[in-house]
């Protein structure tokens, strides 16, 4: 059981000259975490000049690499001769940039324009227009273009109208008096005039030819500017660090002439940051280390051993605790792959998510911590099919399969007699501690299932750890008595109920039964002074978050159940009929056990993190703690998190 | 004779009648839990969602109140067990 690693307020206080040294440094130690300063006497810093150049070379970058599909990044270094060099060749990419998508763009609307031209003038051509002789003409009217609605004809159709169609090109040729009735009728059909009278067909083909060899030319250089995507990628990532630093001032507060940085760093780091930012200043700024004050919250970092921390996965998806909370993370070492074996035993099951989570932790790197979290409870799966006696459903084989693998392997398993739906049959039964699904014990007159008896001992046992936690975290946090009525209180009125019960219902006759209701008494009145009303309608909540518990066995159940079915009912009877029945019965046995192991994972994994997060964390945890983040190099995983 | 046999019978059928009505009571005990539950998780589910549509790192917490009213069920299964202990 730790505590969240202790941290000493760390306030750097030096002429503004220093104010580039002390960021580079605090950079490259990458542990200080910066406590923004809010305006109020002292003004925040301006952030360097360079950072604004650089955010638009940045935006400029961006604008360009979004128009390619994503791509890798090359990792760049720049000293300040190659990033001169570097903003020259980023202003120069930019500009061919804009200016070859704007020709881009010009020369589509050309094409496009050029294309209907020659439409038109095939039309003419195939019914043999003479459009000089139309426009010279004084009794004759034309229009050519595009209509969007059909059906031109229809409407149009008169006496000394004459229309030439092709798809929605239009050539309507009219009497000048009629003038007014094709242009209305044109206008209502969506007509777009095009000019085609100083045009002819070769020309025009000429053009298109030479749109055609612009393109390709504009294609190769944005295929040039392609090649150069991961360079700017790369770029991008330096100039964002940079402008990161550039812009830490902000979070500073300044005077005219001097600037005080604020923030945390572990104490452990206390010296070596101090030398170092001696070492880059030669001495000449004045830092300050102050232990965290009482009503101050300190950013949390989790310190747990290699084994522990991936753990905190868990702990992360809830909360982080707070700075002096207890962090919970080696509970879930301890008792989430506990109950999550315990609700999955199966030694098949526990092997297939073992080799399962370890490919999975091998192909996905972010994923890692999850994976071995996983790794773990398979591992206490395989455990718990030894104690339960269960491979992939079976919990027994026929006596010949037993003899057989005796013979083979001499692993030998004991012959058992056994009376499954009225029928007797012997078989060669698996060794085992506990039965799952047969196993029972007399509870106070109660015939109960062995697990779900043990999954109410084992909360029991958690819920009360949970009290004694929070017992010490009141300690720390508001003094003994606070804790004695707020948490303490809650035991006394276990002891209470149990000796109640142990005289009352086991009859044990030495105990009186009104000590133990005095007891319980006691530790409610307690518990109303320490918590009030809240604290008091929780109490029956004590004896379901208990019984809660009882889903270790009863999840379990369920997946046995499953697998059962699978193995009894469809796979042996398969099996039995031979010939190509055996590949059915096998098919049938992969995705029924495919199914039930993906269900074993969700099940038992959201039953189990949901008793730690609610049944247990109810009793101690407050959480909400501040993620330590330390100003540095952002990673691809995400940084320091 | 005949009447011997017809008593046997008679208290075999009762027998069944009432291994029957406790099958049954076992059958509400884990089927109603099991409704109520999922009634409750569906509201709780879609609340839940659109929390986390807002702000994804709520994913622990809306997970938690997501599964809380699956205690419900878990009570049924364990008052469908004890029924059926009764049956001996």
């Amino acid at each position: 059981m730790s505590y969240p690693e202790r941290m000493v307020r760390c306030k750097i206080l030096a002429p503004k000259r220093y104010l580039s040294p002390v960021i580079s440094t605090l950079y490259d130690l990458g542990l200080y975490h910066v406590t923004p300063h809010i305006k109020g006497d002292l003004d925040i810093g301006s952030p360097f000049e360079e950072a604004e150049e650089l955010s638009e070379l940045l935006v400029k970058i961006r604008s360009i690499t979004s128009a390619f599909p994503i791509s890798s990044i090359k990792k760049i270094n720049l000293n300040s001769k190659s990033k001169k060099n570097a903003i020259k060749i980023i202003t120069k990419i930019y500009d061919d940039f804009i200016s070859a998508e704007k020709n881009f763009d010009q020369l589509k609307s050309e094409k496009s324009k050029v294309q209907k031209k020659l439409e038109l003038l095939k039309l003419v051509q195939k019914n043999n227009i003479d459009i000089k002789d139309l426009k010279n003409s004084k009794y004759l009217f034309y229009s050519a273009g595009t209509i969007i609605k059909k059906n031109i004809e229809e409407k149009i159709m008169q006496k000394d109208i004459t229309i030439f169609k092709h798809n929605n090109y239009v050539f309507i040729i009219s009497l000048e008096e009629k003038k007014e009735f094709v242009q209305s009728v044109l206008t209502e059909f969506g007509f777009n005039s095009i000019d085609i009278q100083d045009d002819n067909i070769q020309d025009i083909i000429k053009t298109q030819e030479k749109i055609v060899s612009d393109e390709l030319k504009l294609k190769k250089i944005l295929k040039r500017i392609q090649k150069e995507i991961p360079t700017l990628n790369g770029l991008a990532e330096t100039f964002s660090e940079e402008i990161k630093m550039h812009e830490l001032p902000l979070n500073f507060a300044v005077t005219e002439s001097s600037f005080i940085a604020n923030g945390w760093i572990p104490k452990n780091n206390q010296a070596s940051v101090e030398s170092e930012i001696d070492a880059n200043t030669k001495g000449k700024v004045h830092i300050e280390f102050t232990e965290a004050g009482h009503n101050e919250s300190p950013p949390v970092k989790l310190q747990n051993k290699r084994l522990v921390s991936p753990f905190e996965v868990l702990q992360r998806l809830y909360d982080l605790p707070l700075y002096r909370e207890i962090d919970p993370t080696s509970i879930f070492f301890f008792t989430f792959p506990l109950f999550f074996g315990f609700m999955l035993g199966d030694i098949g099951y526990g092997l297939v998510l073992l080799g399962g989570f370890y490919l999975l932790k091998k192909k996905m790197p972010q994923a890692a911590q999850f994976a071995e979290v996983l790794m773990f409870a398979a591992g206490m799966s395989i455990v718990f099919g030894f104690v339960f006696g269960e491979f992939f459903g079976f919990e027994h084989i026929s006596v010949q399969s037993g003899k057989a693998l005796c013979d083979s392997i001499g692993i030998c398993f004991p012959e058992h007699t056994m009376i499954s739906h009225g029928i007797e049959s012997t078989v060669a039964d698996f060794p085992r501690l506990i039965n799952r699904a047969h196993g029972h014990m007399n509870v106070f007159g109660f015939e109960m299932l062995t697990v779900l008896v043990i999954g109410a001992i084992v909360g029991f046992i958690h819920v009360n750890f949970g009290f004694i936690l929070g017992f010490i975290n009141e300690l720390r946090g508001h003094g003994f008595k606070h804790a004695l009525m707020a948490k303490l209180s809650w035991i006394i009125i276990e002891i209470g109920i149990i000796l109640s019960v142990a005289s009352l219902i086991l009859g044990w006759s030495q105990i009186p039964t009104i000590g133990g209701v005095i007891i319980a008494l006691i530790g409610i009145i307690l518990l109303g002074i320490g918590e009030g009303i809240q604290g008091l309608v929780e109490i029956p909540a004590l004896v379901s978050n208990m019984l809660s518990y009882m889903r270790l066995g009863a999840v379990g159940l369920a997946s046995v159940g499953l697998a059962v079915v699978v193995n009894e009912n469809f796979v042996l009877p398969m099996l039995d009929k031979g010939g190509i029945f055996i590949l059915f019965g096998l098919l049938i046995g992969i995705v029924g056990h495919a199914i039930n192991i993906a269900l074993g994972v969700i099940g038992p994994f959201l039953h189990s993190v949901r008793l730690h997060y609610v049944e247990l964390f109810s009793k101690f945890f407050h959480g909400g703690g501040l993620p330590y983040e330390p100003f540095t190099k952002n990673t691809n995983n995400g940084g320091e998190k | 004779m005949n009447l011997l046999q017809k008593t046997q019978t008679t208290e075999e059928k009762n027998k069944m009648a009432e291994a029957g009505l406790i099958a049954i009571g076992a059958g509400l005990a884990i089927g109603l839990s099991a409704l109520a539950a999922a009634w409750a998780e569906s509201s709780i589910g879609t609340a839940a969602v659109g929390a986390m549509a807002e702000k994804e790192n709520l994913f622990g917490k809306a997970l938690i109140l997501t599964v809380i009213p699956e205690t419900l069920v878990i009570f049924g299964l364990v008052i469908a067990i004890l029924i059926i202990g009764l049956a001996g």
